[in-house]
């Protein structure tokens, strides 16, 4: 069977001269084939074939390799190479016919197999190749799960470590404060014992000091006396008053009326003190009110002239009771009425200043920001590009009069040239010559339209302008009004709700105006993100946006709102431009010449895009 | 500066007269009476016993001379000096003795605080009082003298009892809600009267002369509490020094701590003036400005590092009486500063500036401070601490003297003359007196504040 192996790989190799020479022998001796010559061939292996080969076939065994070679051939389904018999007795002729109808055969079998081989080997190597990359990524992944792995152990150990770590922490901290409360027990129960006995002691040792004093003082202790050479006078000079019982009571009396008198005079000199303080703070109060007040009537015609009437309306009261306090006998009342006045001017007029404070604060910044305003700098885009067109105009105008005025002038030369016609001709010149000034005129006049429309046309962008940042106060106090309306969280819902429904009735009469500017940037901007900037709308609807930019945005979410409907079924790929576009690509994906293999990759991989895709917009 | 001689003294009883313009000292059994001005001596007094306790009568006419030993009080006049009166406490047994304001009558404390006994130099009356407390500061007179609160303990119950001193007649007596009350004092316009507990309780309470209670004041519990109070001479504050090393200033409208104080043994703040004491060459001993040098040397240091520690003392925890907490605190005469020494920084006094309520100065000497005590009449504060210098310290300065002498004069103590000219300086067994220059010598000698951040 090895040298059937070894025979069956070169066969299909090999030229079809071998075969050639494969029908023509007809025997088959193994043992004899390897004397033969080697026909033609470079390659060691089909050397050795061919020298086999070459011994298969000789002159003398011609017909037994026919013969053999027939037999293969039929038992392999290939028409036999004999001639159909005619009868039994003759011998049966080779059939050239058929010999080279199989030798074709063959050729076209060794063909086939030759390029199915090729194929086998490339895909060999491509598989040797894509076994390689393989391994090399299955051992670096390996590698990497190997180091996450030992990672994962170091980090596991150390999580362990610190949880143990932890544990002991806690079960110190518990320790401790058990430990705490058990001390904090003790100096209790320390603290009421020593109490006890103190109380205890305390009780004994008043015991014994009784005792003593009855045993010192009942003695009629000779000792104790007081010398004195004379007694002397008292320091106030006043004699000593024997107490008696009688007197006692009056003796009380006068002293407690000493120490309340010592108690009130303490007080009033306390009151007195407070007093002054208080007169002092509110001198200090007073002086303050007036210095705010002298530096906010500058600003008074300002806040009236914006018919924000209650600033106004306090800064009058303000002076009223400017005027009133002004007088100097209720300058120093303190009762409550004047107190509340003055803290309630004072308290009015600081919140002026602090409004008045923020006002210039705004202002400030607006000056800033003044200089990137976008809706000037449109208009004045606007303007622009109005006075671009017109100007346009005018020198197509002035082109045509130019070509006009030549045409003219060379009728005129060719004109000039006939002098018999000149004279007939000059009524015609003078007359077209009159028709041209009119036509000069006419034109002069339609410029001077140009411009008039021009500048009416300024006009009413600017007058539009206007109008519209009037429409957009009025809209931001409306909302404000609306919003200050609200009372309740649901309540507030359903107002945005219904706020939603009026913009959409206004933002036809605003789109109207709108589109009568070229301004198609900001959809594309916004188109981006549209849920968001939805959602951003109902929340920051008090904000109020302005009108365009919100019709302009609600569009643009309705547009997304129903590619969101149309891509939740992909599989209806009518209407969906990314549906469709994903099926193209699959036919392309299919109809490259590749493996099947990626095709199939392919489509998964668009299946996976609209799927992702799906998922972004919502 | 000039000193006097140095005079002859034993336990440290030397004692202006209220006027000033006597000066009592005490040498064994003798009492001696000087002159403040000429120091010649006025009179001498024998005693039957070696003098503990002398105290001159509120007119500077009398004088008692307390021999707590043998139970005796003797008084002497000064007007006459034949004149005499002795009173034996007899087996009582003697303690504490003192003057009652009007200088007519004595109260001597007996034994074991069994009584107090009020003796009167006028008339032949005697008055006992039961129930004295024993404590740190059991009685109390207002400043003008017309009232006298007596800490007194019935029943394991502190109570204060409240006498008029003109006839000694109980105006108003309640009972305190302290454990155990320690001391109290009363404010100088003698209309409110500070009580607070032993140390073991954080309490201080505020009565009025009626007895009502105003307020009471508790910084925190659980912790040793009040170690030492001390009120402004205005009555508008009182400052509480306490175990935690901090002092508490109540005010007098609300009672309640406007701010407080605390003894950290580092000084961060750049703009307080650390004061260090710096030793010196002995030959050098005489000038009377030591500190310039070492002034120079400390407050640049507290200036460029913004950091200056002081010298702390370790409290030993298991002993009584821990070496902790503001054990003494004392208001100029004009309300401005506050002196404070903490015991754990011994050696160091803190100034408090009143009016912007913050750490002044700090003087950090070299040895453990004695005592201070303010002028009477100007913010100077004068601070001995044991060694031979005096240190004084005013706003424009500080400076310190050696006192002169052969030998070793040790400054244990210190009293003011109330002019503030003069002050004396006690050591264990001599005194000597020290004149301090007239306002405008002194500012030449303190020197300019250069270095007040």
């Amino acid at each position: 069977m090895g040298e059937w192996m070894t025979v069956t790989d070169p066969d299909l190799s090999s030229e079809s001269k071998n075969i050639c020479q494969y029908t023509s022998e007809t025997k088959m001796s193994p043992s004899s084939l390897y004397s033969q010559q080697v026909l033609c061939s470079s390659i060691p292996l089909s050397k050795n074939v061919h020298s086999f080969f070459s011994a298969f076939c000789t002159e003398e065994n011609i017909e037994q390799s026919i013969s053999y070679l027939d037999q293969e051939l039929t038992t392999f389904g290939f028409p036999s190479l004999y001639e159909e018999s005619k009868g039994k007795d003759t011998k049966r002729e080779l059939n050239i016919v058929a010999v080279l109808n199989c030798m074709n055969e063959l050729l076209v079998l060794q063909r086939k197999n030759l390029l199915a081989q090729e194929n086998v080997e490339t895909q060999n190597l491509k598989l040797g190749s894509d076994m390689d990359h393989l391994q090399n990524c299955y051992a670096k992944l390996k590698e990497q799960l190997e180091t996450s792995r030992r990672e994962m152990i170091g980090l596991q150990e150390r999580d362990r470590q610190l949880q143990c770590k932890n544990r002991n922490l806690h079960q110190l901290l518990k320790n401790e404060k058990d430990e705490v409360q058990k001390l904090q027990n003790i100096i209790a129960s320390r603290a009421t014992q020593y109490n006890h006995d103190m109380k205890r002691k305390e009780r004994e040792y008043n015991k014994l000091k009784e005792r003593l004093h009855q045993l010192v003082m009942n003695k009629k202790d000779k000792k104790i006396a007081m010398e004195v050479l004379n007694y002397v006078g008292r320091a106030d000079g006043k004699r000593g008053s024997w107490r008696t019982g009688k007197t006692e009571a009056s003796f009380f009396l006068r002293n407690e009326d000493e120490m309340y008198k010592i108690l009130l005079n303490d007080y009033e000199y306390r009151q007195k003190q407070i007093l002054m303080e208080n007169a002092e703070l509110k001198k200090v109060l007073q002086q303050m009110k007036k210095e705010m007040i002298s530096l906010l009537s500058p600003q008074k015609q300002k806040p009236r002239e914006r018919a924000d009437d209650s600033t106004g309306t306090v800064l009058s009261d303000a002076e009223e009771d400017a005027g009133e306090l002004s007088r100097e006998s209720l300058w120093d009342l303190s009762c409550e009425t004047v107190r509340e006045q003055l803290t309630n001017s004072i308290r009015k007029q600081w919140r002026i200043l602090k409004s008045h404070v923020e006002k210039l604060d705004n202002q400030v910044s607006k000056v800033h920001l003044e200089g990137f305003n976008d809706e000037d700098v449109i208009s004045r885009q606007d303007h622009e590009q109005e006075t671009e067109k017109l100007e346009l105009e005018i020198q197509q105008c002035k082109e045509m009069i130019k070509t006009q005025q030549q045409l003219l002038q060379q009728q005129l030369a060719t004109a000039c040239d006939d002098d018999t016609t000149s004279l007939l001709r000059d009524c015609y010149l003078l007359e077209e010559k009159e028709r041209l000034k009119e036509e000069w005129s006419l034109f002069k006049e339609q410029k001077k339209n140009f411009e008039k429309e021009r500048r009416s046309f300024t006009d009413a962008a600017i007058r539009l302008g206007l109008e519209r940042k009037a429409f957009e106060e009025e809209r931001a106090s409306w909302l404000k009004q609306q919003f200050l309306n609200m009372t309740t969280f649901d309540h507030q819902n359903s107002e945005n709700m219904k706020l939603f429904s009026a913009f959409s009735g206004s933002s036809d009469r605003d789109s109207l105006t709108v589109h009568s500017r070229p301004r198609q940037k900001k959809p594309h901007g916004v188109s981006n993100g549209s849920p968001v900037c939805t959602s951003k709308l109902t929340k920051s609807l008090p904000a109020s946006p302005s009108t365009s930019d919100f019709c302009q945005t609600r569009s643009c979410a309705s547009e997304h709102s129903s590619i969101n409907v149309l891509n939740i079924t992909p599989e209806e790929p009518k209407p969906n431009p990314v549906g469709r576009e994903g099926t193209n690509q699959k036919w392309s994906m299919a109809s490259r010449p590749g493996s099947q293999e990626g095709c199939y990759s392919g489509c998964s991989s668009t299946y996976r895009n609209s799927h992702v895709e799906k998922d972004d917009l919502p | 500066m000039n000193f006097s001689e140095v005079f002859k003294l034993s336990s440290l009883l030397c004692k202006f007269s209220p006027d000033g313009k006597y000066l009592a000292s005490c040498v064994q059994y003798r009492l001696v009476i000087r002159d403040v001005n000429t120091l010649q001596i006025l009179q001498l007094y024998t005693c039957l016993d070696q003098i503990q306790h002398i105290e001159w009568s509120a007119d500077s006419l009398f004088i008692l001379c307390a021999m707590y030993k043998r139970g005796l009080v003797q008084v002497w006049s000064l007007e006459q000096p034949e004149w005499h009166c002795r009173i034996d406490e007899g087996s009582a047994g003697l303690v504490a003795s003192c003057w009652s304001p009007d200088g007519r009558h004595i109260l001597n404390t007996t034994e074991f605080h069994l009584r107090i006994t009020v003796w009167s130099l006028c008339t032949k009356s005697v008055s006992y009082i039961k129930y004295p407390k024993a404590c740190q500061q059991g009685i109390a007179f207002t400043r003008d003298g017309r009232y006298m609160a007596l800490a007194e303990r019935r029943d394991c119950k502190d109570h204060v009892s409240i006498f008029v001193c003109s006839d000694w007649q109980l105006l108003r007596h309640f009972d305190t809600e302290t454990q155990d009350l320690a001391g109290i004092e009363w404010a100088p316009n003698g209309c409110v009267l500070a009580v607070w507990d032993t140390c073991l309780e954080y309490k201080v309470l505020l009565y009025s002369l009626d007895g009502r209670l105003l307020s009471a004041y508790c910084a925190y519990e659980w912790s040793l509490g009040v170690k030492a109070v001390a009120w402004s001479p205005s009555s508008q504050f009182l400052a509480v020094g306490s175990y935690d090393g901090k002092v508490r200033i109540l005010n007098h409208v609300t009672w309640k701590m406007i701010t407080e104080f605390g003894h950290p043994a580092t000084v961060n703040n750049p703009k307080t003036v650390v004061y260090k004491e710096a030793e010196k060459n002995p030959q050098l001993a005489l000038g009377r400005l030591a500190f310039p040098a070492p002034r120079a040397a400390a407050s640049p240091a507290s200036n460029t590092e913004s950091k200056f520690s002081l010298q702390t003392l370790k409290p030993i925890a298991d002993r009584a009486n821990p070496k902790i907490g503001v054990g003494a605190l004392a208001f100029s005469p004009d309300n401005y500063f506050l002196a404070t020494r903490s015991d754990s920084v011994p050696n160091a006094v803190w100034i408090w500036d009143i009016q912007k309520l913050r750490l002044f100065v700090v003087l950090e000497q070299l040895s453990p401070v004695r005592s201070f005590q303010w002028d009477p009449q100007q913010p100077r504060l004068a601070i001995c601490t044991g060694g031979s210098k005096v240190y004084l310290w005013s706003p424009a300065g500080c400076l310190s003297v050696q006192v002169p002498g052969e030998g070793d004069f040790q400054v244990l103590s210190l009293c003011w003359h109330f002019s503030g000219d003069s002050m004396a300086l006690l050591s264990k067994d001599h005194f000597c007196l020290c004149f301090l220059e007239t306002e405008e010598r002194v500012g030449t000698a303190f020197g300019r504040p250069g270095d007040h951040t």
